[in-house]
């Protein structure tokens, strides 16, 4: 298992760090002490601020992928090669909050704006409080991944609405190695983690931008995705599930024709999307629900008198944190 | 070198699951027979495959012979003790106490490999209940150990149009304080299996 590097924030460990020689195991300052932001945002911090190349492997619900990546970052700007190794072949690149999929077997091009990729650090600031509120956050001691020594950190959630994490980060830098999405008896539901890792290496920003902007021969598609409020369509969430706050809204094609909104709630760690559709009788034929590693779906028709609406939950939250979505939401009159 | 008797009869059973599946090539299939031949063991295995297949099929099992009523038997003891699974202690968890995943060990994996065949026959009996009428009926071999989740199974949903929301909500969706370090590697490089 391979893993992931980061630049210490804290100035007096960075001061620390510079003047150790190169290569010192300088023990990294009482982990035990720091909050769960305090975590995060040195993760973050080393994604920002460090390149590597490295193997990833996720395995979720039975299922296993794996790809090479590669990243690289000069203070204002990032960027990410993703080579997917199983399954159909395709690259991602990502500069910043532009990410470009490339499908070379259908010679399709799908270019995103992903304004979520663009929220940090605010995004922390702004879930900071929710989450120290929803998960205490302890550490379990040090393992090595990926050839790295790393710290334990076990993210607990307080509540039966979300889910657990494990998280091994690089001891110097804080990259995170591995990531494990645990259930409430401890069983992990998904596992994300580098089985190799180069940190520091010569990785070609240049060389990046030139793939990424090579479309030659591509068919260029963007998701038809279009900004829109709640309010403005016509709904609520009349009661609202504990620590999920709503952090952006869309109207995009629905997959069988016609449009469906997509109403997205995060707890700072764990994102739900709402899909609502009108309802269709030739389409909307099953409710049920459907779970694969840490991702749960719950669909169902709207309830209440003559609800003419279809309902897609999606999460990597309990199936209980999707039904309280689904109860919550309401039409407005 | 001499094969341990409980590995061959285990080797015996795993041949004869193989071969209900008509998954056996020649040479492989000929060790089958053998087994078949010499091994009385293998035979009640034979038969309790085909027996619980029959009973996939048809949902009943009014048409059994006499001889199978002793397998009904055992399978309904088994059933009896198989539940609630033995493979997970539950204890009480202190608020803020926290212990490594259940299933992170390699010998906890082994430990949950053995227990599977003990929920196997617990899985079998999940399946006769979920299973409906008009769904085609699968071979017992092929049942793979499922966590034995037995209370009241949901509808669990096979569906492209499903998949299709999954990944819009793994591509937009993504306003977590983990997307940045890993969420995005991981839905760059994670694909969900073809169904």
């Amino acid at each position: 298992m391979k893993v992931i590097a980061l630049l210490r924030l804290v100035l007096p460990l960075a001061l620390l760090l510079a003047l150790a020689p190169a290569g010192a195991d300088t023990p990294a300052a009482v982990p035990g002490e720091r909050s769960i932001s305090e975590w995060l945002q040195r993760m973050h911090e080393a994604s920002r601020r460090r390149a590597y190349i490295g193997t990833l492997v996720v395995s979720s619900g039975g299922a296993m992928s794996s790809a090479r990546v590669w990243h690289v970052c000069d203070g204002r700007q990032q960027m990410e090669r993703v080579e997917a190794l199983t399954g159909t072949p395709r690259s991602t690149f990502r500069r910043n909050d532009e990410v470009i999929t490339f499908s070379p077997q259908s010679r399709v091009a799908v270019v995103e704006k992903r304004e979520s990729l663009g929220l940090f650090p605010q995004l922390l600031k702004v879930v900071d409080a929710a989450i120290d509120q929803h998960y205490g956050a302890s550490t379990q001691g040090s393992e090595r991944v990926a050839g790295f020594e790393a710290d334990v950190v076990q993210l607990q959630p307080r509540d039966g609405l979300r889910f657990g994490y494990r998280i091994w980060s690089e001891k110097k830098t804080g990259l995170m190695l591995k990531l494990q999405t645990l259930d409430a008896q401890g069983r992990v539901l998904e596992q994300v983690a580098f089985s190799e890792l180069q940190l520091d290496a010569p990785v070609s920003m240049d060389k990046l931008k030139r793939m990424m902007s090579d479309t030659d021969g591509y068919k260029l598609e963007t998701p038809a995705l279009v900004k829109t409020t709640p309010q403005a369509e016509g709904w609520r969430l009349a009661q609202e599930v504990p620590g999920f706050r709503p952090m952006s809204c869309y109207r995009r094609p629905a997959p069988a024709g016609g449009e469906a909104l997509q109403w997205v709630f995060s707890d700072g760690l764990a994102t739900v999307s709402l899909f609502i559709e009108p309802y269709d009788p030739r389409r909307h034929v099953q409710e049920g629900q459907q779970a694969m590693g840490a991702t749960h779906a719950l669909v169902q028709r709207g309830r209440g008198a003559g609800a003419a609406w279809w309902l897609t939950l999606v999460g990597e939250v309990p199936a209980q944190t999707l039904q309280a979505f689904a109860q919550g939401l309401e039409r407005l009159p | 070198m001499k094969e341990d008797p409980k590995l061959q009869a285990l080797h015996a059973g795993e041949l004869v699951s193989a071969l209900v599946d008509g998954e056996l090539l020649a040479a492989q299939l000929a060790q089958a027979m053998d087994a078949l031949r010499e091994d009385p063991q293998a035979r009640a295995c034979w038969r309790d495959y085909h027996l619980v297949g029959e009973v996939l099929r048809h949902g009943s099992v009014a048409a059994l012979g006499a001889g199978d009523e002793a397998f009904v038997a055992r399978l309904r003891t088994r059933l009896g003790t198989a539940r609630p699974l033995p493979a997970v202690p539950q204890t009480t968890r202190l608020p803020g106490a926290t212990r490594s995943s259940a299933n992170d060990g390699v010998w906890r994996w082994k430990l949950v490999a053995g227990l599977c065949s003990l929920t196997a026959v617990a899985v079998l009996g999940w399946q006769l209940v979920v299973l409906r009428p008009d769904s085609p009926a699968p071979q017992l071999a092929t049942v793979a150990p499922v966590p034995a989740v037995a209370v009241d199974p949901p509808v669990m949903i096979r569906d492209p149009r499903l998949d299709q929301l999954i990944a819009a909500h793994q591509q937009q969706g993504g306003t977590s304080a983990l997307q940045m370090p890993a969420g995005f590697l991981r839905n760059a490089t994670f694909e969900r299996p073809a169904r």
